[in-house]
């Protein structure tokens, strides 16, 4: 197994705070490419503060478009309590989506 | 073609400013004058409104001058940068003191990734120090209350602006832009801030939204207010309003034709003559009110 490349979010933060689809998309892009090679992958949110729209365009897209299993390939650290509860609502959000989805 | 500017560019004359504005997009000449001289007072949603219709003027290739200023007024409107957003030739720009912590002039985002910077800066200006010395950090939280509140608004800001850009561009109008600015007034101690975009509005945003109850835009706009109402379950207008209610504040929202005035005691709902293409959303919140959120 291949493990951990490490993407460190504040890399692409001007500020300690990140809260556009377009930052979240921009992330994304590069875990995806990084899965191509990588079985494992650290998320480092270490000082950054985030909101809903951010995450959901970096891991809920990727829950929609791969899965839950996605999620396995993913180590989160360095997040605040806030930043922890926003990363469960979201993917909890979109995995009641693909539920939906998969019994309609 | 000579146009009457109303004396009062503020959120409570809303309706005139819509009216006004809709005077210059509809009019068939292509020069227009507007006539300045009975204005008396202008807040953020006023300057944020009038500088997105010009701003759409120019683009369908209208010129409009500003003439018979009162020069208080005149001083206003340039501290403000409401002229650089307007394209107003005969104006002449001057320098500025910082004044970051209680005003944020008009700025027009055009691009995504303006976004979090203005947020920030908006978020300053609203919230200047507030409870800077006094605070205690929260054990259960680890911030200090101030802190909360600055993360709370910075977050539905954010959430607002990025949803703004996002869902007109991804319906088809692909030159819409937003425009904010906040003012704090001392005397009132009341903060005033806008968010103006030239988007679809909440009804085309929201059409097919289950909790829709029918096809008229203040019923989008309720459907907005909802909490996870948006694609991603979103919840940047709900904490928004939840801060200025929580801060003996208001929060109005104007789109289409339909306007809502929330605070925290009722809800007021009203059609308008006129129409605006787009969204206009102001928050009105005591400053010193705002640690209780």
């Amino acid at each position: 197994m291949n493990v951990s490349n490490h993407v460190t979010v504040a890399d692409y933060a001007s500020s300690n705070f990140l809260g556009t689809r377009y930052k979240g998309r921009e992330i994304r892009l590069d875990l995806e490419s990084l899965l191509k090679t990588d079985d494992q992958i650290i998320i480092d949110f270490k000082d950054i503060e985030f909101t809903q729209s951010f995450i959901d365009e970096l891991l809920g897209v990727l829950v929609v478009t791969s899965g839950s299993e996605i999620l396995d390939k993913f180590i989160f650290k360095g997040c605040s309590d806030n930043s922890k509860e926003i990363i469960k609502f979201v993917i909890g959000e979109r995995l009641c989506m693909l539920k939906e989805n998969n019994v309609a | 073609m000579m146009i009457t500017v109303p004396k009062e560019l503020k959120i409570s004359a809303v309706h005139n400013v819509v009216e006004f504005c809709g005077s210059i997009l509809n009019n068939d000449n292509i020069y227009i004058q507007c006539d300045a001289s009975k204005i008396r007072f202008v807040d953020p949603i006023g300057m944020c409104v009038v500088a997105a219709t010009c701003h759409q003027a120019k683009k369908i290739g209208k010129e409009i001058n500003i003439i018979n200023l009162d020069k208080d007024v005149e001083s206003y409107l340039q501290r403000m940068k409401f002229f650089e957003n307007c394209y107003i030739d005969n104006i002449d720009d001057k320098s500025r003191n910082d004044l970051s912590d209680r005003l944020f002039e008009v700025y027009r985002l055009e691009n995504i990734n303006q976004v979090e910077e203005v947020c920030s800066k908006l978020t300053n200006a609203a919230l200047g120090k507030i409870g800077y010395e006094e605070d205690e950090i929260d054990e259960m939280t680890g911030f200090k209350p101030s802190e909360q509140v600055e993360h709370h608004l910075k977050y539905s800001l954010s959430e607002l602006l990025d949803n703004s850009l996002t869902h007109a561009r991804g319906r088809g109008y692909i030159n819409s832009c937003a425009w904010v600015s906040s003012q704090y007034f001392p005397k009132t101690d009341s903060i005033r801030l806008a968010v103006v975009d030239t988007g679809c509005g909440f009804l085309r945003s929201l059409e097919l939204n289950p909790k829709l109850e029918d096809k008229t835009d203040n019923s989008a706009i309720r459907c907005a207010l909802l909490p996870r109402i948006s694609a991603n379950r979103g919840v940047g207008l709900t904490i928004v309003k939840d801060l200025a209610l929580a801060s003996n504040g208001i929060i109005s929202i104007l789109s289409g034709s339909g306007l809502i005035k929330v605070n925290e005691y009722r809800e007021f709902g009203q059609s308008l003559g006129h129409l605006w293409q787009g969204s206009i959303v102001c928050i009105e919140f005591k400053r010193s009110k705002m640690n209780r959120y």
